[in-house]
């Protein structure tokens, strides 16, 4: 049962401050009840509550009017006097609310980023090592086991080195269907340097995890623990079973805690020995040196800088290049703080966001100040009363101050909780790549620091909002003069609204670009048949799958079956990674080129496919032929490339009978030759350089089996991915028992997940755009409606001496079309620049298209039209006789 | 004493409150208006309206007892006065001396 709603408990505080006290209880009891029977009729709490308070407010507002003001500066007249006009307090708010909202949300983000240390003990001290390798423009290269040890053993700066595996993943047994989840394998006093805790059970002890041996055990993160086992308590010191081995649990840690590289919402798995990679994975880390697939958590001595620990280490790096040639040559060591390995990349989009939100927190407090001293402006007259009648000019003050406060209490409170949801859709987006482990939240600190912004926004407006108030002393009751605009201050102002016209346009130019790049994406395809198709991969492990012809029977059974199942219109094998999803290169050179070193070889995403995979995909042989059932293991070997590859590697040359040379990590050399050249196609996701060339090569499966393989399926129309699903597992099964199958999903649903984001990204860009378009509109409009009432009277001279209502409204509609024209202009050369810098975030769009210019200028046009509209008709308006009466 | 005369919404209101008798409030006081009249009635004004009522002493107005449909606040009942049922009859007589002669002002003739 859901609790009957009731009306929220600030309509009640907002009745007590505003309704006078004698029909307070009445008035109040009277809309509760209104609100009851309403919601007996079936009408929404909001809408109630809606109506509630406006009924509040026009009750309110007619006592008020009984009343009378005097020179009652108390809160509830001020709120009263601020109803009066609740166009200006609307806008003052909601002003208000968006400039806090928005440097809330971008302050915590920045707080959590770019201020607060990582949440791990001694963490300044803390460091990540991988490799460089000169004259190669990539970094970040893993190290092999033993120049992990290497460095535990030489350098002095460190005083705790530990290695870590991460991004693997093994299968894991127990109960039920197997399960494929992440895994990283780290070294000892790894969970040690990071503070790690075990929520149940222990660590591993230091026989469990040595430097030259490891056993069977391993710990589990608690959200896998709850998912796979229950929570089950029984499991510690039992058995489960990862890659068809048997594997003690000794303790349960902390989701965000298992794995350092885990994003912000991904799923937790295991951590184990780094030594059981060996067996695991099939690893054999005690034997390489030099590059590898390790990177080195690190502790620097007390005392040792960043600069001398980072040279201690390049001294290393000579050493070992010298001793270790072969391996070791062009390798270096690249020591970065752990603050900058996972905030790094965040720091240049979180500041450019805080840029945003500072500007946009400016320009509010521009375009308000400007509004309340328009206000202050009209309501001289009003304060030359009051100060006839004797009123001090503190009074004054107080009574601007009041009236400024409640505004920003009231916008400051809404801010605070648009900001924070703005924070949960941020955060939860994925827009940017969290860390697990970085937590971001509206601290103490981000809340004091908003509401500083905010109080001395508040306290800009109270003097923008008094000052002409105290100018206006009892001789403007005398002699009536409306302040002739001081040119100075109407230069500025104009400079300014130019300024925002600028900003506004240039974002709208970004949001053009955004919403063309979005339209192109979708248009884009990965060039091969992606109707209906559904992958799912499964990787085979141990003693039974260690010959080729294994892995060759497992392949054809895997398609054949595959091909069997009801609802499948047709099925291929793709290895060793998924059709789409390429990541496994190969390092290629044409044969006559086998000097070349390994980082000026081509890397080309290879392709391991049986006859007839490629048409089946809808990918065209261009030249010569397809792959064949002759091609086997016994025949030469051959390979097809695809037309980019063609040309990169035999510019104006015939690729046919051509023949190139690989060797991938661990293999032999292999020299193949060319038999055909097929049609590019985009073999990753879309948004990793879709228009650049695609070097894409592709080898017979008999002639390289592997034992990653992955079923690419076409479903039949109307049949359900589910079930075929369940089918392929069915035939995995039969294949062999321990292995899952994995990473099943729809190209469909891929691509929709990759647009999400740049749908995302263009949402947020448009959001800042309107943003900035609607503040050029309050200060266009903001700064002509000033002009217009400070010359209301010299307008109506010149009308009464015979100037038509024309020339006036064209004179309004200058004071207008200059900052706009000239900010358009501004904006048009910023955005060129701009759009430059941001051409990477852009997908298949010119940084200069005309048509996101065109719109752009299209929209600004408008809000100049609608900004002016309102100034010149009041100008047209002037009756001569008034205004020179008044 | 002179008797105090009403203005025509006060006198509207006079009547409702009369109409709804004893258990009578402002809700039911105002919705007794807008079935009559077919005309609605502003809240801010009603409320004015009795306010100003209760301090002429034209009506006398008490709280009943707490409701919990209410959020555990009272109604405020209202009741004509003496004074205030004579100032009612002194408008009428007012008005009706007034109608008189202006036969087609008058409804239903």
């Amino acid at each position: 049962v859901t609790p009957r709603p009731r009306p929220p408990a600030w309509l009640e505080s907002l009745q007590e401050r505003l309704l006078p006290e004698a029909v307070r209880e009445e008035v109040a009891g009277d809309l509760r009840e209104e609100w009851e029977a309403g919601l007996e009729a079936g009408r929404s709490p909001a809408r109630l509550t809606l109506a509630a308070v406006r009924h509040t407010l026009v009750i309110a507002a007619s006592f008020t009017v009984r009343g009378g003001g005097g020179g009652d500066s108390s809160l509830r007249s001020a709120a009263r006097r601020i109803l009066r006009a609740p166009g200006l307090a609307g806008t003052v708010v909601a002003g208000l609310a968006l400039g806090v909202a928005g440097n809330t949300a971008i302050l915590a983000l920045a707080e959590a980023v770019l201020l607060r240390p990582l949440p791990f003990p001694a963490s300044e001290r803390l460091g990540m090592v991988s490799y460089d390798f000169s004259g190669s423009e990539t970094d970040g290269f893993g190290l092999a086991w033993r120049d992990v040890e290497e460095l535990r053993e030489r350098a002095g700066g460190l005083d705790a080195v530990a290695g870590i595996l991460d991004w693997q993943h093994v299968d894991l047994a127990g109960s039920g269907e197997p399960v494929r989840v992440p895994a990283s394998f780290v070294g000892p006093r790894y969970l040690e340097l990071l503070g790690v805790e075990p929520l149940e059970g222990r660590l591993f002890g230091e026989d469990e995890n040595g430097l030259g041996d490891a056993r069977a055990v391993v710990l589990l993160a608690a959200g896998l623990w709850r998912d796979a086992f229950g929570s089950d308590p029984s499991l510690l010191g039992s058995t489960v079973t990862l890659n068809g081995l048997p594997f003690t649990v000794v303790g349960v840690l902390p989701d965000e805690r298992s794995d350092l590289r885990q994003r912000l919402g991904a799923r937790a798995g295991l951590v184990l020995p780094l030594l059981t990679a060996e067996s695991l994975l099939g690893e054999e880390l005690r034997e390489r040196r030099g590059s590898g697939a390790l990177n080195a958590l690190v502790r620097l001595r007390e005392g040792r800088s960043w600069e001398q620990v980072g040279s201690e280490l390049d001294r290393i790096s000579g050493e070992l290049a010298a001793t270790f040639p072969d391996s070791n040559e062009g390798w270096s060591y690249h020591l970065e703080s752990l603050a900058e390995t996972f905030h790094g990349e965040l720091r240049a989009p979180v500041a450019v966001l805080l840029g945003g939100a500072v500007l946009v927190f400016l320009l509010v407090a521009f375009n308000l100040s400007s509004l309340l001293a328009i206000r202050g402006v009209e309501r001289r007259r009003e304060a030359a009363v009051r100060r006839a009648l004797g009123a001090r000019g503190d009074a004054l003050v107080r009574l601007v101050l009041h009236e400024t406060l409640l505004l920003a209490v009231v916008g400051g409170a809404l801010g605070l909780l648009a900001g924070r949801a703005l924070l949960d859709g941020i955060r939860g987006s994925g827009l940017l790549d969290l860390p697990s482990f970085t937590t971001v939240s509206l601290t103490p600190r981000v809340v004091v620091i908003s509401v500083t912004f905010l109080v001395a926004l508040a306290t800009l407006l109270v003097i923008v909002g008094s000052l002409p108030m105290l100018r206006g002393g009892v001789d403007r009751l005398r002699d009536g003069t409306r302040g002739t605009s001081d040119r100075g201050t109407s230069r500025l102002r104009g400079l300014l609204v130019a300024g925002e016209v600028a900003l506004a346009f240039t974002l709208l130019v970004g949001a053009g670009l955004m919403l063309r790049s979005l339209d192109t994406l979708r248009g884009t395809g990965h060039g091969f048949d992606t109707d209906r198709m559904m992958t799912l991969r499964m990787e085979l492990r141990g003693e039974r799958w260690s010959s080729d012809d294994a892995l060759r029977s497992a392949a054809d059974e895997l398609v054949t079956g595959g091909r069997g199942l009801e609802g499948v219109e047709e099925a291929f094998l793709w290895s060793p990674h998924t059709l789409g999803q390429a990541s496994w290169v190969d390092l290629l050179t044409r044969v006559d080129r086998w000097d070349l070193h390994p980082a000026e070889r081509l890397e080309a995403y290879r392709h391991h496919v049986l006859p007839g995979t490629l048409s089946r995909a809808g990918l065209d042989i261009v030249r010569g032929r397809d792959i064949e059932m002759a091609d086997d293991a016994g025949a030469r070997d051959v390979a097809l490339v695809s037309e980019s590859l063609a040309r990169a590697l035999w510019p104006g040359e015939d690729p046919l009978e051509q023949r190139i040379e690989s060797r991938p990590a661990g293999a032999e050399l292999r020299v193949r030759e060319v038999v055909g050249v097929v049609e590019d196609a985009r073999h990753r996701s879309r948004l990793i350089d879709p228009f650049g060339p695609q070097l894409d090569v592709y080898y017979p499966f008999a002639q390289w089996p592997m034992a990653r393989l992955s079923l690419a399926v076409r479903l039949a129309p109307g049949a359900d991915a589910e079930t075929v699903a369940s089918g392929v597992r069915e035939v995995a099964r039969a294949i062999d028992s321990d292995v899952p199958v994995f990473e099943v999903a729809t190209f469909e649903q891929r691509m929709r997940d990759e647009e999400a984001r740049a749908r995302l990204t263009t949402l947020l860009v448009v959001a800042y755009a309107v943003l900035a378009a609607l503040l050029a509109a309050l200060g266009i409009y903001g700064v002509l409606a000033r002009a217009v009432r400070d010359r209301t009277r010299e307008i109506g001279v010149r009308m009464a001496l015979g100037a038509d209502r024309r020339t006036v409204v064209a004179d309004v509609v200058r004071g207008g079309a200059v900052p706009l024209a000239a900010g358009a202009v501004a904006g048009g050369l910023l955005a060129l620049v701009a759009s430059r810098v941001a051409a990477a975030a852009l997908y298949g769009v010119s940084p200069r298209d005309p048509v996101a210019f065109g719109l752009a200028a299209a929209v600004l046009a408008l809000i100049g039209v609608i900004a002016v509209a309102g100034p010149a008709l009041r100008a047209s308006r002037v009756k001569p006789a008034r205004a020179l009466a008044e | 004493m002179t008797t105090a005369e009403l203005g025509s919404f006060e006198l509207v209101v006079m009547l409702s409150v009369m109409q709804v008798g004893a258990e009578g409030y402002s809700l039911s006081i105002r919705k007794e208006i807008e079935r009559r009249t077919g005309r609605e009635v502003r809240r801010g004004a009603l409320y004015i309206t009795l306010d100003r009522l209760v301090k002429k002493g034209l009506l006398e107005s008490w709280m009943g007892e707490s409701r919990p449909e209410r959020g555990g606040r009272a109604r405020r009942h209202y009741r004509a006065t003496e004074a205030g049922r004579e100032a009612v009859r002194a408008t009428q007589a007012s008005l009706r001396a007034m109608w008189d002669g202006l036969e087609e002002a008058q409804e239903g003739t």
